[in-house]
């Protein structure tokens, strides 16, 4: 079966995004770490931690400057035109490139149209050189969360397979926290 | 000529910031679409507001043919609504969200 996963979903009010979740037909969640771990939630840091975990973790960053550093492993793209170069020349093999329907939300209709095509183009760039494509919502409350059912339109809109892009977002994700030292509790 | 009514599908969203009444929500779906898929697509999807259940949740209905579009646009709108539930039924509609409602107090009120 598949599963569907919004790996950008700030935590306010964890709980309630889990329950969220549930009914929105997403499986698992990404949030920041606050101290307590919950099931069905991959934790999104900043930096390494310097002890093994307890918790399943992705290191993210939004910064073009550490796009190239060992540990990344999710870039997350906010500005796609000012990157894009850059991202062209210096990104590694097995890297996240995230970018959130928020900010999409956010823009006017003539920019929609325009991330829409960035995204095509990020899923092409991602296929060249073994990364993974991220679409998560960004949502910073239950509010702004986005159902599994839109996720599968929005990528089908960007003319890419979700049932492909789920399937792969998984082994990407076996891959990377897999590869992690960290006790499952 | 065969005249055949058109299949439709009722879809529930949630507003949880409360910004739009029943005229707004079609406006501003209508808008964004326009924006995406232009005006002829989203005449054709014949937008409706059907009803509120308790306020903050809506059910719309559309074309079945022009659904995904109308899914996409839900995802995009400012300020969000989320989608909860798609029916081919105002019947079973209401019966969903009847059974759902505890999981929709617990999870979203």
């Amino acid at each position: 079966m598949l599963k569907r996963r919004d790996l950008c979903v700030h935590n306010n009010d964890i709980e309630k995004e889990l329950r969220t979740a549930e009914i929105l037909g997403i499986d698992e969640i990404g949030s920041e770490y606050s101290g307590t771990t919950n099931k069905n939630v991959i934790y999104r840091l900043h930096t390494r931690p310097a002890y093994v975990t307890t918790f399943p973790y992705l290191l993210v960053s939004e910064e073009i400057g550490q796009i190239s550093s060992p540990g990344l492993d999710v870039f997350a793209i906010r500005d796609y035109p000012r990157v894009r170069s850059v991202l062209r020349k210096r990104v590694r093999r097995g890297l996240g490139l995230e970018i959130f329907i928020d900010d999409l939300r956010r823009a006017e209709g003539s920019v929609v149209g325009k991330w829409l095509d960035y995204i095509r183009q990020i899923y092409k760039l991602s296929k060249s050189t073994s990364c993974q494509l991220i679409l998560s919502s960004g949502a910073t409350s239950p509010r702004e969360m986005i159902a599994a059912r839109s996720f599968d339109t929005l990528l089908s809109l960007c003319d890419i397979d979700p049932v492909v892009y789920w399937k792969e977002l998984e082994s990407w994700l076996d891959m990377k926290i897999g590869r992690k030292c960290y006790i499952d509790a | 000529m065969l005249n055949r009514r058109d299949k439709r599908r009722y879809i529930a969203v949630w507003d949880g910031y409360r910004h739009y009444d029943r005229k707004k929500i079609v406006e501003a779906i209508s808008k964004r679409g326009r924006e995406l898929f232009g005006h002829v697509a989203i005449e054709n999807a014949r937008i409706r507001f059907i009803e509120e259940n308790g306020g903050q949740i809506k059910i719309m209905s559309c074309k079945l043919e022009l659904l995904s579009s109308i899914l996409s646009v839900v995802g995009l709108l400012h300020p969000p609504i989320v989608l909860l539930r798609i029916s081919g039924t105002l019947k079973a509609m209401r019966r969903e969200l009847d059974k759902d409602s505890w999981k929709f107090r617990r999870a979203l009120l």
